[in-house]
């Protein structure tokens, strides 16, 4: 009797993503990383609705209530929580919408460098020879300059502005991206999946962009997670230096630059709490990173 | 006689080296030492009728993965001509030859590499003709269907994934994803290597069902005798790129006429009820890179004689068959 | 005489988050001085774990749950590592499927030889050389003295494979277990590699288990057979009469899918389904849902009655028997 049908070993169908999702919940830390990631998200979305005050609407800020230490109350009878800078803003509600600009800036800038390194990155592997050592080279290139030089270079050049740095970023970041997607499509070309989706005639976009590109993606998620730490980090270092957001618009980095003349005089709540914060921001985003690797590495090669 | 519907015509493949810039430099000055060539195919010939089953057999280094692959159109030959129904579709560069070319599939080794995790199995299947224009994205389900049916699959495991298959079950999935595109011409490499004994005569009975029941023509490319003895009507020997021997399957199991031939079959381990004494030819398949001069197999070959080391034996046909070999040409002496 | 290797209701289980995998789920048989006992079993039989659990390296999450191994008396099963280092490598030995998890890459031959001779001997580099370059001699590798110094990279496949035969023979070792050493390998090769062992086990009178799926390669070198399959040996006797004569349908159908067994061109005769998930395993019988010959009797679990003289199996309607064997 040839070819019985068979039922297939497992009962239900799942996909692999939600397989590593499973995975990934194994791990209280992450877990806990990710809830706070969300919550932190949750907040710079919210950020009218949950703050006190608009720290960026000059017409709220009282400058009498400057420099107020934590849990001052002010002329209109709203608590300081956390203090008031130099210009009277409200700590709370500036570090909440610092999160926002930082966290818009990176997030804006990661998706965007993102895209073009993935593409770069599989055109490299898929096509080999002269694409890939053009790409590869310029990759290097950009990669031999540490971030901080080629982002104040870029920005001395492009000016100043929240879309500027953006772009700063993105031009310093997506070198990573390219060599890390060219690395995993490398190994995956060999497969014999693509060979067959060759032999079947799919072009040469198809292959790339449906076959190759999705089972490159999971070291790809895990760089691009602790990327977006670094584009914080980066961002706030930039406007610490005084090149990055304006003044009336300030990130977490700003906040920090601002208060640091305050420190040695014990005004520290204008340095300190932004720096908290950030420090926060990053460690859950990392944790979240560290358990995304460890989970979807092993199944890369189920 | 039916003109046949692929034929390999002085099919060769060189593999070189690559030499970084610093290397390329030290053999120029005269430093350092050429680049090895592995000659994985030389002079490689041999034709599939409609409807036959052509066994290429060889070892490690015999270059039967790289005709198949040259056949399939994932690697370009070196030299050689490579023609489906008379067209030659060496280099796939015009539409023409690629649409031939649509028609040979390759069924590869290893199940687990062959899918894309990734993929639902309906879409592993419909991919292609959907692409192709060959179905219409309303006929998809009732194509999808069918497909599993053939290849003895039930229907409702459409939406799962890859991973939730056994090796065999993948196979199959291979084999109706190839399938999908009405090929007149399966390569199969090695395709049953990878699974149980159990489960690869599950396989094999598929392949020999399919053949019946859609004309299939299959070049079947293994190394295990036993496998090829009981599905091809031709068998074709390689040892290190070239051909050896060729001849109709029962004949060339009832008496090889090359000595390479009949150590292979003498060596094949076959279900005895005591203990046999293994009996093998000396020495190791000689590496690629460095293959003996004349014929290839002399070093190892207890009838090898003078000549053997300074000529190439030619492919001399005596009717269905041919065999490479001094032996049966003037001499060895 | 007492068995030197002698397996007692084995059990080795992996506890997994999914679940419990009984990987080996009671299997038994003893191994004589000087016996080649072939272990045979498709994917998922359990018969590499077993081959594993003989000698100690089963890894979490899997780990012995139950049975006994007893070498020269003593129960293998409740050794612990400091204990099992004294005896891998120079009572029991094994050879692996790919012979690079016997060889690190990066050291001489000599160097890893060497250290496996005095790791278990007090004997000078001289002594131990010397002893490895006759290692080498004894399976077949040309020119030992010089390939003592090459690295593994130098070697081809095949000989790859001696030299792990040739470490796994350094201390005369009362037992090898064998994980499909051959199955790798090409046929010239694996003639060469099959034509030494024979020759090795006569000579030395070591005892031998031979892992594999491959009945036809089994059934040249082998004394006995055991044939396993979902974790159980279903069958198992003098491997002349397993082969000729089957009792456990599931041997008939193995030997029945050969394509040498079969008529040229004809439907290969096959076992129908696949093997179950070792956590759904079938009341009773394992392979009762793939059997021509289940009837209801098949739903009771099975135990190992012997058959004939010296040949067991695992089941309730065993073939060419003449009487029935009451459930």
């Amino acid at each position: 009797m040839t070819g019985t049908p068979q039922p297939a070993t497992a009962p239900k169908a799942i996909s692999p993503m939600r397989a590593a999702m499973l995975d990934f919940a194994a791990s209280r830390l992450a877990l806990g990383g990710l809830v706070l990631v969300v919550l932190i998200a949750l907040a710079a979305i919210f950020a009218p609705w949950i703050t006190p005050q608009n720290p960026y609407d000059l017409a709220q800020l009282d400058i009498m209530d400057n420099n107020l230490p934590p849990g001052s109350e002010s002329w209109g009878g709203m608590t300081y929580w956390l203090g008031t800078d130099n210009q009277g803003r409200d700590m709370l509600s500036a570090i909440v919408y610092g999160l926002r600009m930082s966290l818009i800036v990176a997030g804006t800038a990661t998706l965007c460098a993102l895209g073009i390194g993935m593409a770069a990155g599989i055109v490299a592997a898929y096509f080999g020879g002269r694409a890939d050592t053009l790409i590869m080279r310029v990759v290097d290139l950009q990669l031999s300059f540490p971030a901080i030089l080629v982002a104040l270079i870029l920005l001395a050049i492009l000016g100043k502005g929240v879309d500027k740095v953006i772009i700063a970023l993105v031009i310093v970041q997506w070198a990573y991206y390219a060599r890390t997607v060219r690395g995993s499509a490398l190994v995956e070309r060999q497969r014999d999946y693509i060979a067959a989706a060759q032999g079947l005639g799919l072009s040469h976009a198809r292959v790339m962009f449906r076959h190759l590109l999705p089972n490159c993606l999971p070291p790809l998620i895990v760089v691009a997670t602790v990327q977006i730490a670094q584009a914080i980090a980066l961002e706030a270092t930039l406007s610490f230096l005084g090149v990055g957001v304006p003044v009336t618009e300030p990130s977490l980095g700003l906040l920090i630059a601002n208060g640091y003349s305050y420190l040695l005089s014990g005004n520290y709540w204008i340095s300190v709490y932004p720096g908290v914060a950030l420090l926060i921001t990053i460690v859950a985003i990392n944790l979240v990173g560290d358990q995304l690797r460890d989970v979807l590495n092993p199944r890369l090669r189920r | 006689m039916t003109a046949p519907l692929v034929a390999v015509e002085g099919l060769s493949k060189r593999f070189t080296q690559a030499q970084d810039a610093a290397e390329r430099l030290a053999t120029r000055i005269g430093f350092g030492a050429p680049p090895g060539t592995v000659h994985a195919v030389d002079d490689v010939s041999f034709t599939v009728a409609p409807g036959e089953v052509v066994g290429l057999v060889g070892e490690s280094g015999s270059g039967k993965s790289t005709i198949g692959r040259m056949i399939a159109g994932l690697i370009p030959p070196s030299d050689g001509v490579i023609r489906y129904d008379g067209k030659d579709i060496t280099r796939r560069s015009r539409a023409e030859s690629r649409a031939a070319a649509l028609q040979i599939q390759m069924i590869f080794q290893d199940p687990m590499s062959s899918l894309n995790p990734r993929t639902r199995v309906r879409d592993i299947i419909a991919e292609a003709p959907l692409f192709h224009g060959l179905i219409r994205a309303s006929e998809v389900p009732g194509f999808v269907d069918a497909t599993l049916e053939r290849v003895g699959l039930d229907p409702s495991v459409r939406d799962r994934y890859p991973h939730q298959f056994s090796g065999g079950q993948r196979q199959r999935i291979v084999i109706a994803r190839a399938l999908a595109v009405s090929p007149r011409f399966l390569i199969c490499d090695e395709s049953v290597a990878a699974l149980d004994v159990s489960i690869q005569a599950q396989v094999l009975n598929l392949f020999m069902r399919l053949r019946r029941e859609l004309g299939l023509s299959y070049l079947f490319i293994s190394h295990d005798l036993g496998v090829v003895e009981h599905i091809s009507d031709r068998v074709v020997i390689l040892y290190l790129g070239r051909v050896v021997e060729v001849a109709p399957t029962e004949a060339l199991f009832a008496g090889a006429l090359h000595p390479y031939t009949q150590a292979l079959l003498a060596e094949v381990p076959r279900l005895s009820t005591e203990k046999r004494r293994f009996q093998p030819i000396k020495g190791e398949i000689p590496s690629p890179l460095a293959p003996p001069p004349g014929c290839h197999f002399h070093t190892r070959c207890p009838h090898a004689g003078p000549r053997c080391s300074r000529e190439v034996p030619r492919l001399k046909a005596e009717g269905p068959r041919a065999a490479a070999c001094h032996l049966h040409d003037g001499g060895v002496a | 005489m007492t068995p030197i290797l002698d397996v007692q209701d084995l059990k080795t289980h992996f506890f997994t988050r999914a679940g419990v995998v009984p990987a080996v789920n009671g299997v038994s048989f003893t191994v004589n001085r000087g016996e080649v006992m072939g272990l045979v079993g498709e994917s998922g039989s359990g018969k590499t774990v077993t081959g594993f659990s003989i000698l100690g390296l089963v890894d979490p999450p899997g780990r012995i749950a139950g049975g006994r191994i007893l070498y020269k008396g003593r129960d293998l099963a409740e050794l612990r590592e400091p204990e099992w280092q004294a005896i891998r490598g120079r009572h029991i030995a094994m050879i692996f499927q790919d012979p690079m998890m016997t060889l690190n890459p990066v050291l001489k031959i000599s160097t890893q030889m060497i250290e496996a001779v005095q790791a278990h001997e007090k004997i000078s580099r001289e002594a131990a050389r010397e002893r490895c370059r006759k290692a080498l001699a004894r399976v077949g590798i040309p020119s030992p003295d010089e390939r003592l110094d090459a690295y593994p990279h130098q070697f081809s496949g095949g000989m790859r494979q001696r030299v792990a035969i040739a470490i796994a023979l350094l201390h005369d070792p009362d037992l090898i277990v064998a994980d499909e050493p051959t199955t790798a390998l090409d046929v010239t090769i694996q003639a060469q590699i099959l034509a030494e062992v024979q020759k090795l086990a006569e000579e030395s009178g070591t005892a031998l288990i031979w892992i594999s799926h491959d009945l036809s390669v089994v059934s040249s070198l082998a004394d006995n057979i055991a044939v396993m399959y979902a974790g159980k040996v279903v069958e198992q006797g003098p491997a002349p009469q397993v082969l000729d004569r089957p009792v456990h349908p599931y041997t008939r159908g193995l030997i029945d899918s050969i394509p040498s067994r079969n008529r040229r061109g004809a439907d290969l005769a096959q076992i129908p389904g696949m093997t179950p998930s070792l956590m759904h395993l079938p009341e009773g019988c394992a392979f009762r849902p793939r059997c021509a010959h289940a009837t209801n009797a098949c739903r009771a679990p099975q135990e190992m009655r012997e058959m004939r003289p010296g040949q067991s199996a695992r089941c309730a309607h065993p073939l060419g028997l003449a009487e029935e064997v009451p459930a």
